[in-house]
């Protein structure tokens, strides 16, 4: 029943004469209204196999995600921890890429309206083209893009070329980023501002969520943007302590350990990670 | 003061890194152009290069290596003659020193055969700092000894299981940790890669290399050698042996990069005879990569030199056309770490052999007025396992 919110979204946001990125932030303003946290999944394209991470991004449409953010798995995920990694290398073995990755995006599309982020570290949109990755990302009806290894100084080029495209551009920011850099990185987000909740790879640790209220009072002094909180987040506990500092929250590797546990059975990997992303979604109200 | 100078070498270099990491790099930086304006910093470093390294190193004039092949006359930079064996130990004190002042009680290190890993254990030793070295667990495996010298010098190795397990993947880890532990850590990079200001740093503190020669040679034989032939990973050495010679002009400047099997085969190191742009470990470089950007593995019988990127200063470099790059094979890598020892009773490192053995193949078809200046990045001590396995594979 939920996802039959999604279905109010219109299919094509230039029929709204918005750009897919300014949907993509309207919806977090639209949760702001209604006092809820935008849910944002993250799935590795190709993991365990094509057919089988299609599959989960459909599951998790329906559990209640509501942005899914699709890796574009990498040989030297630097910015990842040990589950990310290893999905990383599975999905390269069977034969993922950036141009299949694309491919994938497309067809999910078809099925589902749901906000798509495309997330690749930069060199395989380097080698593929940046103006031709974006305009296939486009065609794809891909909503935004993340690179986890392109900082500001680095992110010109790119973000010039998402705006042209209409698309999403989600820079990260980290508990160590000073307010200028803060300021510098917020003005080049469309969609939303993806806060790492601590200093680490992406399923650390959090210790405290100290750094991430710090960082997230930060931002509020100076942009309205929808900031949302990943790294690290293990459940629905965790999405309840960042629920008030945060527009949204994005959970991936514990997803992920999920899918590695499960995996012999279709079936049962579905079923688990249902349930853990409706149980998320219910710590986002 | 001088605060940022370019991140890139034309369009090379850059910091493709995770946001995390950015203010401990601008940190860096800052704190890298104060410390060589402060007359502290530079007689506290020269102090320990003189005194404890053993700088500078002798520029040793190969004569019956040169009578063996043939026309030029060969010199030796003698980088092998350093405290721990290898040029690396000049930029590990440098950054030890760096790490000191921006107040860091710990710094991590990636190696490969294990030479960074030692410069860095002894330099975390003699400065009091905590240290923990990335290796791939491949590399444990075959550099055991070296593992055992980290761990006596008081270092923590730390196994790397990812992707390859080769300095690839030690590298990957030791970012990993650095982006948890910035807050106290200090990362030394052991090549002219990496993100900026890296490249920059690490040439600088092995520049001495080329000044020495420089100096030497003016003293030994006078002017200027006609070559100088350096073997190419990372390219530290070979950046620290060129840089003070990028300007004249009339110095020929040769990096030798690892071709493996042969760069037909695929199975190689040379990034930047067979590869093309991409970005590996924050820098925008020549690397070994798929059509899709994917990081191919990279082989070479040399571990030093066995790893899928370069340095972007040898990438703009290579385009400018100052340095010429070429490649050499294991085989006749192997064929010059023979020659040496038995004409001149030393054993090279497999990486530096990459460069004699270029120099054998030129020096002969020179005059004998000719000059080559070969650096000798390190000792061969640690690959007389490998040579030996090799002899054994040979069946004799």
């Amino acid at each position: 029943m939920k996802s039959l919110k999604k279905e109010l979204i219109p299919a094509s946001a230039e029929e709204r004469g918005i750009s897919r990125g300014e949907r993509l932030e309207q919806l977090f303003y639209e949760k702001r209204e209604i006092n809820e946290k935008v849910l944002i999944i993250y799935l590795c394209a190709g993991y365990p196999d094509l057919d089988f991470s299609r599959e989960l991004i459909l599951t998790a449409v329906k559990a209640g995600a509501d942005i899914i953010e699709v890796g574009i798995p990498f040989s030297d995920p630097l910015a990842d921890g040990p589950a990310i990694q290893h999905a990383s290398q599975q999905a390269l073995l069977k034969g993922m890429n950036a141009a299949k990755a694309l491919e994938m995006a497309a067809d999910i599309k078809k099925c589902t309206k749901i906000p798509l982020l495309l997330m690749s570290y930069y060199n395989p949109i380097y080698r593929y083209g940046l103006e031709k990755f974006c305009g296939d990302a486009f065609k794809a009806e891909v909503d935004g893009i993340i690179v986890p290894d392109l900082p500001v100084e680095e992110s010109e080029k790119l973000v010039s070329i998402t705006r042209n495209f209409g698309l999403g551009f989600v820079p990260l920011v980290s508990p160590t980023s000073t307010l200028e850099r803060l300021k510098r990185i917020s003005k080049t987000a469309l969609g939303f501002i993806y806060c790492v909740s601590t200093t680490g790879t992406t399923g650390s640790t959090i210790r405290s969520f100290g750094d991430a209220k710090e960082m997230a009072e930060k931002l509020r002094s100076i942009t309205q943007k929808p900031t949302a909180l990943g790294f690290g987040i293990e459940g629905p506990e965790h999405v309840r302590m960042a629920a008030p500092m945060f527009d949204g929250i994005i959970v991936g590797s514990a997803v992920i350990r999920i899918i590695e546990h499960f995996k012999k059975s279709r079936e049962s990997c579905f079923k688990e990670v249902g349930e853990f992303i409706s149980s998320l979604k219910k710590a986002c109200r | 003061m001088q605060l940022h100078r370019s991140a890139y070498f034309g369009e090379y270099g850059g910091q493709f890194v995770p946001e995390t990491v950015m203010p401990a790099l601008k940190e860096l930086e800052e704190e890298y152009y104060k410390a060589v304006n402060d007359e502290n910093f530079k007689r506290e470093l020269n102090y320990y290069l003189r005194e404890y390294v053993g700088r500078p190193t002798p520029l040793y004039y190969a004569e019956r290596l040169s009578e063996k092949l043939g026309g030029a006359r060969i010199y030796l930079k003698r980088e092998d003659l350093n405290h721990t064996g290898a040029h690396k130990i000049n930029n590990t004190i440098g950054q030890a020193l760096l790490a000191l002042r921006m107040g860091k009680t710990r710094v991590i290190a990636e190696t490969g055969a294990g030479q960074h890993g030692v410069a860095t254990a002894t330099a975390a030793a003699l400065f009091g700092l905590q240290c923990q070295i990335f290796m791939g667990e491949e590399d444990m495996k075959r550099q055991e000894l070296n593992v055992f010298r980290m761990e006596l010098l008081g270092a923590e190795v730390v196994p790397v299981k990812s992707g390859t397990r080769t300095l690839k993947d030690a590298t990957n880890e030791a970012i990993r940790d650095w982006v948890t532990n910035v807050r106290n850590t200090h990362y030394i990079i052991g090549s002219v890669v990496g993100p900026h200001p890296y490249p920059t740093i690490v040439r600088d503190f092995q520049k001495i290399i080329g000044e020495e020669i420089r100096k030497q040679f003016q003293e030994i034989v006078g002017g200027c050698p006609d070559y100088i032939i350096a073997c190419v990973g990372g390219g530290s050495n070979a950046m620290g042996t060129f840089y003070p010679f990028i300007e004249q002009k009339k110095v020929r400047l040769i990096g030798v990069e690892a071709a493996g099997c042969g760069i037909s085969t695929g199975k190689h190191a040379a990034s930047l005879s067979a590869g093309s742009r991409g970005i590996l470990h924050g820098t925008l470089t020549y690397i070994l990569q798929d059509e899709f950007g994917q990081i191919e593995p990279a082989h070479s019988i040399s571990a030093g030199l066995d790893y899928p990127g370069v340095g972007p200063e040898h990438a703009f470099l290579k385009d400018k056309g100052r340095v010429v790059y070429t490649s050499v094979t294991d085989y006749e890598a192997l064929e010059a770490f023979h020659l040496l020892a038995k004409t001149e009773g030393i054993l090279p490192a497999l990486e530096s052999a990459h460069a004699l053995a270029y120099a054998a193949k030129i020096a002969p078809k020179l005059k004998e007025d000719n000059t080559i200046v070969v650096t000798l990045s390190g000792r061969g001590d640690k690959d007389v396992q490998c040579v030996l396995e090799q002899k054994r594979r040979k069946g004799n």
